[in-house]
C-alpha cells in the first residue's frame, strides 16, 4: 500500500506549513489543517502562502495534533477512528494538559471534546484526594475551609 | 507544582459538562480553590439526567432518607426531616411533592432544602371535613387509620409541576385528588387556593398527568387522553381515544410520557395474588401519538431510551450517555393505589422492564434497614394485613430527577 506522501495523484492538494512556538515547521495538507478553526482563519488572513505561526503550541504537542488532523482527514471508518481516538487520548497527564490547551487554542472542536471526555472519565468515581493525586494538585484549602465545604454536602463525602 | 490547578476555567467547565454523576461534580469542586471558583454551585449543563430513587425512612435515623443513585450504584443518605412521616405524592423537575396531615402540601428540593408551600388542601372547595371509613371487611379498630392520616394518604393521589420552580417564577401545579373519584385540580404559583376541574359524568378517574408542549395532558382510567387547560374557567380538550389493546390478564394502569418528541401512552399490567406479595408488574405496552392526528400506534421499541415512571413525572433519558445503562427499558416504581373502599400498597413492586425481551428485573439495590410501619395504619387492605410487613418497602420509592 502506498504511503500518503508518494500518492501525489492530485496536483491540487495544497499543503499548509505550520510553525510551532519553538520554530519547527510541519507540512499539513490543507484539508486536514482546516479542521482547526484557528488555522482556517489565519489561512484566510493570507498566511497560507507562507508559514502559519502557532505561537502557543510547542513542537512535541503540534506533532501530536498534526497526527490527529491527518488521521481525521484520512477517510478511516467510524469504528477504526473510535479505536484510534481512544489510544490517542490515552496519554500521560502532562501531554493531556498540553493537548487540551492546544486543541482549545487551535479551536479543534471534536478533539477538544474527546479530551474533555477523557479527563471526565479519569475523574469519575474518584474522591477529591485521589483527583489531587492524579493531577498533582495541592490542596490549598485550610482544614477549616475544607471541613466547612464538606459539611455543605456531607452526604456526598460519607 | 502541577499546572492542572490553573486549567483555564472554560476547559474545566467543559470537562464537568461531560460528567454524568452530580456527585463527581461536587468532588471536583473541592479539589482546590481555583477549581472551586471556576465551577458554580448549581451546574449549568451537567449530563447527569439519571434520576435518583427516594427510599423509605431508615430504621436507625428516620429523619434521613436514602437516595439510590443509578449513575454510580450507591445510596446516599440525605438529612431530610421535612419529609419524615409525610407522604410523597410525586416528583417533578427535582422537587418532591409532600403532603402532611395538617393538611399542608409543599414542594421540597432535597438537595437545596428549598421548600415552597402550596395552598392547603383545606382550600379545595370540596375538601371533606371528615372521612368515614366504611370498614366493610370488619377490620380490628387498631388497623383503621385515623381520619387525618387517611386524608394524608389518599386525598391527593399524584401531583405534577409544570416547570422547575428554582428556574421560573411562573409555574403550575396539577393534582389528581379525591376521596371517591380521581379528579383534577390545579393552582398557579401565586394562587391562594386550588381550582377544581368540573367532574365529568360519569367520573373519568384520572391516572396520570404530564406537562408536555406547554400544556397539561391527562389520561383517565380507560386511556382517554385530554388536554387540561388551566384558563378561567378551566376546560378539557379531547386529544385521543384509547388505543386498541389486545386483551390481557389483569388490571391495566395508564401513564403518560414522551419519546422523541412524541406523546407516549404507556400501559402497565400487574398480576394479583402472587406468592409473598399482593401483586407484581409483569408487562408494559406503549403507544405513540402520531403528529397532527388523534390516533395511537404501537411502539415496538424504546430504542436507546430509559423511561422512568411511577410516582414521578415520567422522564426519559438516553442510555447512550451512560456506559453501564441499558436502553429500551422502563424503570418503574410501585404506585399501586386502588381506592374504593380500601386501598393497598406494598411498595415492593419496583424494577426494570426490558422492552426488548419482555423480562422484569429487580433493581437489586442494597436497601438499608428500613423503618417498619408503627402500626398497620399505612394501609388497611385485608390482604395486606395478612402479609409479612418486613417485605414491604414503605413509603414506596419515588424516582426523582435532581435539580441542585
Amino acid at each position: 500500500m502506498a504511503s500518503s506522501e508518494s500518492t501525489t495523484t492530485s496536483t491540487t492538494t495544497k499543503v499548509l506549513r505550520l510553525k510551532s512556538s519553538d520554530n519547527e515547521i510541519f507540512g499539513v495538507e490543507e484539508k486536514a489543517a482546516l479542521q482547526s478553526e484557528t488555522i482556517k482563519s489565519l489561512a484566510e488572513d493570507g498566511y497560507s502562502e507562507d508559514v502559519i505561526p502557532l505561537f502557543n503550541v510547542e513542537k512535541k504537542t503540534l506533532a501530536k495534533i498534526v497526527e490527529w488532523l491527518n488521521k481525521h482527514a484520512s477517510g478511516s471508518s467510524k469504528e477504526e477512528l473510535k479505536r484510534w481516538d481512544a489510544d490517542f487520548v490515552d496519554v500521560d497527564k502532562d501531554v493531556l494538559y498540553d493537548l487540551l490547551l492546544a486543541s482549545n487554542y487551535l479551536n479543534i472542536e471534536v478533539l477538544l471534546h474527546q479530551l474533555a471526555q477523557k479527563v471526565a472519565d479519569m475523574i469519575k468515581g474518584k474522591k477529591p484526594e485521589e483527583i489531587r493525586q492524579l493531577f498533582g494538585i495541592k490542596n490549598d484549602f485550610t482544614p477549616e475551609e475544607e471541613a466547612e465545604i464538606r459539611r455543605e454536602n456531607a452526604w456526598a463525602f460519607e | 507544582m502541577s499546572r492542572w490547578s490553573d486549567l483555564p476555567r472554560e476547559l474545566l467547565q467543559l470537562i464537568t459538562q461531560k460528567q454524568t454523576n452530580y456527585v463527581d461534580y461536587l468532588r471536583v469542586r473541592i479539589v482546590c480553590k481555583t477549581w472551586r471558583s471556576a465551577l458554580p454551585k448549581k451546574p449549568h449543563d451537567l449530563l447527569c439526567q439519571l434520576p435518583w430513587l427516594l427510599l423509605p425512612y431508615e430504621n436507625d435515623s428516620p429523619s434521613h432518607r436514602g437516595f439510590y443513585n443509578l449513575a454510580d450504584g450507591k445510596t446516599y443518605r440525605l438529612e431530610l426531616p421535612e419529609a419524615y412521616e409525610k407522604r410523597c405524592c410525586g416528583s417533578s423537575h427535582g422537587w418532591l411533592v409532600v403532603v402532611e396531615e395538617s393538611p399542608t402540601i409543599f414542594l421540597l428540593n432535597p438537595l437545596t432544602k428549598a421548600r415552597i408551600e402550596r395552598p392547603s388542601l383545606s382550600t379545595f372547595p370540596n375538601f371533606p371535613t371528615q372521612v368515614v371509613f366504611q370498614n366493610s371487611r370488619n377490620l380490628p379498630p387498631s388497623s383503621i387509620m385515623s381520619s387525618k392520616l387517611r386524608l394524608r394518604e389518599s386525598f391527593i393521589r399524584k401531583v405534577r409541576v409544570s416547570a422547575d420552580p428554582s428556574l421560573v417564577s411562573n409555574f403550575m401545579v396539577m393534582a389528581i385528588y379525591g376521596t371517591k373519584n380521581e379528579s383534577l385540580a390545579f393552582c398557579a404559583s401565586g394562587d391562594l387556593a386550588w381550582t377544581i376541574i368540573k367532574e365529568t359524568s360519569p367520573p373519568a378517574n384520572y391516572k396520570d398527568i404530564m406537562f408536555y408542549a406547554g400544556n397539561f395532558y391527562v389520561v383517565d382510567k380507560i386511556g382517554i387522553v385530554s388536554i387540561c387547560k388551566t384558563d378561567k374557567p378551566p376546560s378539557l380538550i379531547h386529544v385521543a381515544d384509547p388505543p386498541h389493546v389486545p386483551p390481557e390478564i389483569g388490571y391495566k394502569q395508564w401513564y403518560l410520557a414522551s419519546l422523541n418528541e412524541h406523546l407516549l401512552l404507556v400501559g402497565r399490567f400487574r398480576k394479583y395474588n402472587v406468592p409473598v406479595y399482593g401483586y407484581e408488574t409483569f408487562r408494559f405496552v406503549a403507544y405513540k401519538l402520531e403528529t397532527g392526528e388523534s390516533k395511537w400506534s404501537e411502539v415496538e421499541s424504546l430504542e436507546d431510551k430509559m423511561l422512568f415512571l411511577g410516582w414521578n413525572c415520567s422522564h426519559s433519558v438516553s442510555a447512550l450517555d451512560f456506559k453501564k445503562c441499558k436502553g429500551d427499558c422502563i424503570y418503574f416504581t410501585d404506585d399501586n393505589f386502588l381506592v374504593c373502599s380500601d386501598f393497598k400498597w406494598e411498595g415492593h413492586d419496583f424494577g426494570i422492564f426490558d422492552f426488548h425481551d419482555g423480562s422484569v428485573r429487580r433493581l437489586g439495590l442494597p436497601l438499608y434497614r428500613i423503618k417498619q410501619p408503627r402500626s398497620p395504619c399505612i394501609f388497611f387492605h385485608q390482604e395486606s394485613l395478612k402479609r409479612n410487613w418486613s417485605l414491604f418497602v414503605l413509603p414506596p420509592p419515588v424516582w426523582l430527577t435532581i435539580s441542585p
